[in-house]
């Protein structure tokens, strides 16, 4: 055991450190996850159903974050907007781009979900007699929340897994607090960092499978 | 007594006519067929009773009164169409409820037991908590017709509802057509199946070219049609070989 570095969770206060780190980067996802879902089914909406010129900024939009690598994006967050005195704290610009990017992908979904909507399904709710609010209400927007709400879950554990970059940027989270705890116990225990970052992959999969496996009973089940 | 009319009306699409001061009255109990090459402009004609199209002249009167209201219209002019299509996420019974409640304000318990017994009506009261994915092409298609019958409506309008079924379940679908038509209910059906069309209609619209070319008695039309269009027609859905070895 001491060989592979699984007895350095148990000196001082190294798990709950772990596991600190762990909810900040879930805190930072959590926070992120509601700001895109919610800006992302407006956004997603004001792609279809938008003024033509807020359609074509918002397919700009998704197209750049969408190529974008989070990393980067967090470069210029963090130390880009120096150059304008703009300061964030590392957790804030964490989180502002993390909701631009949830943002972007949300509502791409969300535009997704809505064009592939059979116009039938509309016309023969109208059909019914009903109107145009009724149809969406009962018959539109049912549909298209069973087919967001599993691929709205991928995006979250997506979201979760790539908490992982933050530390570039200063935030302590989980994996920054591993890289302290390694180096810290360097000389005693040198392959420490085999049981640390096995013990981070556990805590990351535990965080996501469970998530991941919601996801996938759902999407079976509501498949039509 | 007519309960739906249309009074010159055109419709067109960008520069395209699709029709032209056209005039067209249904009649209370009165089965009335509309036939006619594709691309004539049936199915839009059909439409249009309903108002899912919009006319650019002319007027739609129902009881010899202008319209109220797009939905009102539509709640008294059920339609079936092509497609199947059924509400994916509702099962048989609350698709066929879900308007009579939202629409007509009617009780869930009165709702569903009319839904039942129309479902047993078309054999398939033990598919009231099935989901349409569960069901086949001529299941759905009955559902979907008394899904309309449930809403009461004063007339039925039928676009192709066989047009996308396997031929074996064809049968199954119009024979629930012919029940109602029976039954006296007003009807107004867009068809390629000729022989149906013959058997339950009370009167043939023949249309092309966006004009009613030829109206009249079943009989008369299959057998006697009076203008050259609708002899051509006719003639295409007929095969005859020339030699017999």
């Amino acid at each position: 055991m001491a060989k592979w570095g699984f007895d350095l969770l148990f000196q001082g206060q190294n798990l709950s450190r772990l596991l600190e780190g762990l909810t900040l980067a879930l805190y930072i996802s959590a926070i992120a996850v509601v700001l895109s879902l919610v800006l992302g089914i407006i956004l997603g909406i004001a792609q279809v159903k938008g003024h033509p010129l807020i359609r074509t900024i918002m397919r700009g939009y998704v197209h750049f974050i969408q190529i974008m690598p989070q990393l980067v994006l967090l470069f210029i967050a963090y130390f880009g907007l120096r150059a304008f005195a703009i300061n964030l704290s590392p957790e804030m610009a964490s989180i502002i781009v993390f909701t631009m990017w949830g943002t972007g992908e949300m509502s791409d979904l969300v535009r997704g979900a809505i064009v592939s909507m059979d116009h039938h399904q509309y016309e023969s709710g109208l059909a019914l007699g009903m109107s145009s609010r009724q149809v969406y209400i009962h018959v539109v927007i049912p549909q298209i929340a069973k087919r967001l709400i599993p691929l709205s879950m991928n995006l979250i554990t997506r979201m979760i897994k790539t908490t992982s970059l933050l530390l570039m940027i200063g935030v302590v989270d989980i994996i920054k607090v591993s890289q302290q705890i390694i180096e810290t116990n360097r000389l005693a225990s040198p392959n420490g960092a085999f049981g640390i970052y096995l013990v981070v992959f556990m805590l990351y999969f535990i965080s996501c499978y469970p998530i991941s496996i919601l996801a996938r009973y759902l999407e079976k089940k509501w498949r039509i | 007594m007519t309960i739906l009319s249309l009074e010159h009306v055109t419709k067109k699409y960008g520069d395209f006519t699709v029709f032209n001061d056209l005039d067209l009255k249904i009649n209370e109990g009165e089965v009335t067929l509309i036939i006619g090459p594709s691309g004539s402009g049936k199915s839009t004609l059909l439409r249009c009773l309903n108002r899912l199209e919009d006319i650019d002249e002319g007027e739609i009167t129902f009881h010899d009164a202008p319209i109220k209201s797009e939905t009102h219209l539509r709640e008294n002019v059920g339609m079936v169409f092509q497609s199947y299509e059924l509400f994916p996420h509702l099962n048989v019974l609350d698709n066929m409820t879900l308007s009579p409640r939202i629409v007509q304000k009617r009780s869930r318990k009165e709702a569903e037991q009319e839904a039942l017994s129309l479902l047993e009506r078309v054999g398939l009261k033990d598919k009231a908590k099935s989901f349409p994915h569960e069901l086949s092409g001529g299941q759905r298609q009955r559902v979907a017709i008394v899904r309309s019958l449930c809403m009461h409506p004063e007339v039925l309008l039928f676009d192709e509802v066989t047009a996308s079924l396997d031929p074996e379940m064809v049968k199954e679908v119009l024979d629930v057509i012919l029940d109602l038509a029976d039954e006296g209910k007003t009807m107004v059906i867009v068809t390629h199946e000729m022989a149906f069309a013959r058997a339950v209609a009370d009167r043939i619209i023949f249309i092309d070219g966006g004009r009613v070319v030829e109206e009249g008695h079943p009989e008369d039309f299959f057998t006697h049609p009076k203008t050259e269009r609708a002899q051509q027609f006719l003639q295409n859905l007929t095969y005859k070989r020339r030699k017999r070895l």
